[in-house]
Order: C-alpha cells, then sequence, then structure tokens
C-alpha cells in the first residue's frame, strides 16, 4: 500500500462512515478523507471536478446497498465520465454482502480494484492493490 | 383434474342398417378389443374398448367407443382413457356418420385422436414452460430475498465488529479487552448462523458449477475464511496439514462449504491438552474422488455419532454453533453426488470420508 493525497468514502450508513474515516486515519492511508453519504453527492462532486479540472479522489471506498442510487448505479455512472478522471481514481467496493454475485458484478468494471468485505481493518487497506 | 375438451362431429345422417364390427374396424391396427368376435354385428347400441395404434405412431391409445344406432345413420361417441404412457386422450367425441362414411373412421379417429394429442401435449409443454418459468422466478427472487435479508442482517454486525476493532487499537485497558474478545466472539457466532443459513438456501437453489479444483488455492481460501477462529496458540495455517494431489472437477463454493464446517469443527472441539492438527487427504481414483478430513480432537462419542448429521442437533450445551453445520455438509455432499461417512474416537480424534464423483457431465 502507498499512501494517496485523497480517499472518498461512499457510505450512507453513519457508523460505518465514521469507522472507516478511523481505520483509514489510523492506516495513514490518506492526508485528506472526503465522506459523502450518497452516490449522487459523490457524483455530483466528481463531475465538478471534471468540469474545473481540480483533482479527483484517487480512491474511493464505495458501499454497494444504497438507498437511492447504489453503488452498481454509481459505477455505471463512473463509466461515463472522462478517460482521463478514470484512469485517475481507483475504486475498492467495500461490502457486508454475501452475494457472490455482487463481488464477480464488481470486479467486471475496470476501476475497481478489490472488493473487500465489511469492516475496513488495517490489514485490509495494508492489501489495498493501490 | 384437467378439464376436458369435448370436441363434437357432427354429420347429416340419413340411413340406419346394421354395421358389422370388421367393416367397422377395418384398417385399425388394432392391439387389443374387447369384443371376442370382430365379425360380429353390430345392433342396437354397443360399447366397448379397444387399444390400437394411433395414426403412425408407435404410441398405444385406449379408446371406448360407444355405437348408437340413430336413425338414419350411426352416432359413435370416442372417449379416450386416461392410461399413463399412453397418449393423452381424456375428452370425450362425437363422430355421427353416414354408413357409407364408415370405411373413413379409422382415418376420422386418427386425426381426432392425434390432433388431440398433439394439442394436449402442446397444452402440456406449455403448462410445463410457464411452471418452469415461474419456479426460477421464485428461486431468482428468494435468492435474492436470501441474500438481501441476510445483507440487511449482517451490516449492523459489521459495524459492531468495526467499532469493536477501532475500541481494540484505541483502548488499552487489559480488562476492557477481554471484554471486546468476548463481544466479537458473540457476533462472529451470530454472523456464522447467518453464513450458514445462506449456504444452506444457497446449495439449495443453484446448479452445481464443475470446474477444475486446485486443492491449494482452495485450501488457502479456507483458511482465510477461518482466520477468525485463530487465538494465541492457534494458528489456522500451522494446523492444517494438507496432502498434495492433482486437480479433480468440483463445485468450488460447495467445496468450500464442507471444508469450511469440518475444519472449523476440528479446531472448535480440539483437544484441550495438544495444538490442534487437522490432515486433509484426497485420491483421486477412476470412479471416485476420495477426501478424508482427521482431526486430534476431542472426538465422538458412539450414541452421537449417527445424529450428528442432522439438522439442529448439537451434542451438547457447549456446541456453539446453530446445529446447522454437518447438516449443510451433508446436504451439499448429497448435492455433490457424493456420500459422507464419520468414524471417531473420543479423546483421539475424528475421521470423515467423503467419495464424491470423479467426473461430472457438465461444464467439463
Amino acid at each position: 500500500m502507498k499512501s494517496v493525497h485523497t480517499v472518498a468514502i461512499i457510505e450512507d450508513n453513519p457508523i460505518d462512515v465514521f469507522i472507516n474515516t478511523r481505520v483509514i486515519e489510523q492506516a495513514e492511508l490518506a492526508e485528506e478523507i472526503l465522506p459523502f453519504n450518497s452516490a449522487r453527492e459523490a457524483l455530483n462532486y466528481l463531475n465538478s471536478c471534471a468540469e474545473l479540472g481540480s483533482m479527483p479522489p484517487e480512491l474511493i471506498i464505495l458501499d454497494i446497498r444504497m438507498p437511492d442510487m447504489d453503488g452498481f448505479d454509481f459505477l455505471e455512472a463512473f463509466e461515463t465520465m472522462p478517460e482521463t478522471l478514470k484512469q485517475y481514481v481507483k475504486i475498492v467496493m467495500l461490502s457486508s454482502s454475501l452475494d457472490p454475485v455482487d463481488q464477480s458484478r464488481a470486479l467486471s468494471h475496470s476501476s475497481v480494484v478489490a472488493f473487500i468485505s465489511k469492516p475496513l481493518t488495517r490489514d485490509k487497506i495494508l492489501q489495498f492493490p493501490i | 383434474m384437467n378439464s376436458a375438451t369435448v370436441n363434437i362431429y357432427r354429420r347429416k345422417i340419413n340411413l340406419g342398417k346394421p354395421i358389422m364390427l370388421n367393416e367397422l374396424l377395418a384398417g385399425w391396427q388394432i392391439a387389443e378389443l374387447s369384443f371376442a368376435d370382430s365379425a360380429q354385428i353390430l345392433m342396437g347400441d354397443q360399447k366397448f374398448a379397444l387399444l390400437f395404434y394411433a395414426g403412425s405412431s408407435e404410441e398405444l391409445v385406449r379408446i371406448s367407443l360407444e355405437i348408437h344406432h340413430a336413425n338414419p345413420g350411426i352416432q359413435i361417441i370416442v372417449i379416450g382413457d386416461q392410461v399413463p404412457g399412453m397418449a393423452i386422450f381424456h375428452s370425450k367425441a362425437i363422430l355421427a356418420l353416414q354408413t357409407s362414411e364408415i370405411s373413413q373412421l379409422p382415418d376420422l379417429l386418427n386425426e381426432l385422436l392425434n390432433g388431440h394429442a398433439s394439442a394436449s401435449q402442446q397444452a402440456a409443454l406449455l403448462e410445463l414452460k410457464e411452471k418452469n418459468t415461474e419456479l426460477e422466478k421464485i428461486n431468482f427472487e428468494l435468492d435474492r430475498f436470501v441474500y438481501s435479508a441476510s445483507h440487511d442482517l449482517r451490516s449492523p454486525l459489521t459495524s459492531v465488529l468495526g467499532l469493536l476493532y477501532l475500541l481494540r487499537v484505541e483502548v488499552k485497558e487489559e480488562g476492557a479487552q477481554r471484554y471486546v474478545d468476548l463481544m466479537e466472539e458473540s457476533i462472529l457466532k451470530l454472523d456464522n448462523i447467518i453464513r450458514d443459513i445462506v449456504a444452506y438456501s444457497r446449495n439449495n437453489r443453484t446448479e452445481l458449477q464443475i470446474e477444475k479444483i486446485q486443492m491449494k488455492d482452495l485450501m488457502a481460501d479456507v483458511e482465510a475464511g477461518l482466520r477468525y477462529l485463530e487465538s494465541p496458540g492457534i494458528n489456522i495455517h500451522d494446523s492444517v496439514k494438507v496432502e498434495h494431489v492433482s486437480e479433480f472437477p468440483s463445485d468450488r463454493n460447495r467445496l468450500m462449504t464442507v471444508l469450511n464446517n469440518l475444519i472449523s469443527n476440528s479446531i472448535k472441539y480440539r483437544h484441550p491438552a495438544r495444538n490442534p492438527e487437522v490432515f486433509v487427504s484426497v485420491e483421486t481414483g477412476e470412479e471416485f474422488v476420495t477426501l478424508k478430513i482427521r482431526d486430534n480432537g476431542i472426538g465422538i462419542k458412539d450414541y452421537h455419532l449417527g445424529k450428528i448429521f442432522d439438522m439442529f442437533y448439537r451434542t451438547s450445551d457447549h456446541s456453539t454453533g446453530s446445529g446447522l453445520g454437518l447438516y449443510i455438509v451433508k446436504e451439499t455432499i448429497k448435492k455433490l453426488g457424493g456420500s459422507i461417512d464419520v468414524e471417531s474416537e473420543v479423546n483421539q480424534g475424528t475421521q470423515f470420508i467423503i467419495q464424491l464423483p470423479a467426473s461430472y457431465q457438465e461444464n467439463l
């Protein structure tokens, strides 16, 4: 694992946002942590990054089951973003799903580098392929 | 009960004279006739059953004919009998013929029976297809339900596990650590019950997915999944010894379920006086692949041995699981087309012997 400048957390459950933030801080994975409690909010942020030419987060930790737009909806929307942004941003899926279909579906997206089961721990962060 | 379609064929009829049975049955491929004498003259109303080959098909059809002499001509009521394994004709048809048309009767009947048989076969096929689609839909929905419900049940558990993880890292008090350990143990136990239920439901509803199994890769995943059982002095990788073998075909997920359950039992029910050891060996033969999982644990008493594969059976109040583990193992092996046996000696250890087919028809 190398540390990154900015990591975004897309997670609707505030307790999990808290846990992920804390574990990322302790593992010193990133200098800046951006929590989004919905996929739509994160997508708007990425769009504004693309428009303004500002740096998007290098890493996104993405939950799957969320109301309104879920993790897969996010991935599909992400696919339509500019190529330069897509190549810069890596995505780690973090879920408590036991569904093998979720895993294979997530990993079929080229931007998704790992599928991790909750809870996030330091050991799991150390194994991020980034 | 199937609703019977009644086809009614009526013709104008204009004469009434006695009919010879053999005239009526000329050209029929009769297999069996309830009349003794086929030269009989049919006078008045007659009823008889006959078994004949419908059209050019090899299929035997049994029908009853009721011949009613009308004035003029005859009326024939054809009643199909439902005979398992024979052409489906369970309706009633009425043929009204002129005597001059009697020679056409076999053709008419054949047409009627064949047409009906194929129509009802088609209807049956269609019904089967619809049922199948419906079942697939139910299966799919049930699958979604199980995963969705298990996800919703597990979400708060994983949150608590995450918080306990942080608590362990951030709070260094000796006493607190113990509480954290116990809470974590309880949560993991609950999580394992949910996993058991998902594995059970999955085994029941999904088709086999046969691929070539590399024991080394498989065991690495099994060990990773059992790491939660580790405690000071207990190291899964050191405890589990695998005799390496060539690859063999099986369903990876199901085999993992089986090995996960058996090996986690070996670790959970280890002998207090020694380090747990589990030996996994695989022999690939012509017909069977034989897996042996042997441990040096506390063993199972004779009178429990016959029941350990039963649903919800637990050998004692000290059993920590849901009572589903070995039941799932048995069901999973059944789905794989194999068998499982157990040998055990109290205080010495237990050995499970699994035989699986050495080859599968599909997907290879």
